[in-house]
């Protein structure tokens, strides 16, 4: 496109200059050669700029798509970051309390070691961190149970997976999301269990 | 881009401008015709010096604009003038 551009606007030149200095204006045809070369000039100079005109607005969008792409990576940067900073301050809180608890020694009990390592935090800071996190309930309001034995939509599908995120068993997960509480050999449940199987070794 | 943009356009003045000196020479019929043109063009574009605020106002541009599109208008006819004359 840029070249088109290029050679319109040569054109333009070469067709405004060179017919009225090579040619004579005292002959006839030779100005009627310069007025259609003066038109064919002007012709190529206006679709020189129309051309100029759509690379430029392609030029501004394409900075402009750009310049959102970087704002998002900065924006999902500083939530990490941000995130990261409270699971830290997380961690230091509950390692200091976990000091300054106080700890009564039974009868003939030798008190325990303050000198715990962090790992030893780390389940309850996971559950803490998850509990604190978990906003939504994977079940949404108004739910109606779907028939099992029909195979499931994708709404289905997803709160199945939102309830394994949430660290549910299966058994709950089935009661919750198809209304099936396990007892005997009931076909349904089978069926709902299959289905929760296969989700789950779906999501690895 | 833009500059290109902007370098066509003026481009595009300069040959409609040689173009009219060029249907001048046709004939001295023409030539009247085409100096009658020239005149109410630079007395419309005298106007526009003496009419700015008003101008800018209705077409929504500032007066550096206006003030910028007037001498490139002006140097478009004097460069296309220029051509046809010392051809």
């Amino acid at each position: 496109m840029q070249l088109k551009l290029f050679t319109l606007t040569g054109t333009a030149l070469i067709l405004w200059i060179s017919p009225l200095y090579a040619l004579d204006k005292k002959v006839s045809w030779h100005r009627a050669i310069q007025g259609g070369c003066l038109l064919a000039a002007f012709g190529c100079a206006i679709e020189g700029s129309r051309l100029a005109q759509k690379l430029a607005k392609e030029e501004a969008l394409s900075r402009a798509k750009e310049a959102l792409l970087i704002s998002d990576i900065q924006d999902e940067m500083a939530q990490s970051a941000y995130l990261s900073e409270q699971e830290r301050r997380l961690q230091n809180q509950l390692y200091l309390e976990s000091l300054t608890a106080p700890t009564a020694p039974t009868d003939g009990a030798i008190a325990p070691d303050h000198t715990d390592s962090p790992h030893q935090l780390t389940p309850a800071l996971d559950k803490s961190f998850i509990a604190s996190h978990q906003v939504t309930p994977p079940i949404p309001e108004g739910w109606e149970f779907p028939d099992p034995k029909v195979p499931i939509t994708s709404v289905v599908r997803g709160v199945i997976v939102a309830c394994l995120r949430c660290g549910w068993s299966q058994n709950k997960t089935i009661e919750a999301v198809f209304g099936l509480s396990k007892g005997g050999n009931n076909p349904n449940y089978e069926a709902a269990k299959n289905w929760y199987q296969q989700i789950k070794s779906e999501m690895g | 881009m833009k500059a290109m943009h902007l370098l066509n356009l003026f481009l595009s003045g300069c040959i409609a401008s040689s173009f009219l000196g060029w249907v001048a020479m046709l004939s001295p019929t023409a030539m009247r015709i085409v100096s009658a043109i020239l005149c109410t063009a630079l007395v419309g574009w005298g106007l526009c010096w003496l009419l700015d605020d008003t101008l800018t106002s209705r077409l929504s541009v500032n007066h550096l604009q206006l003030q910028a599109f007037l001498i490139a208008s002006l140097a478009m006819f004097l460069v296309g003038l220029g051509v046809i004359l010392c051809s």
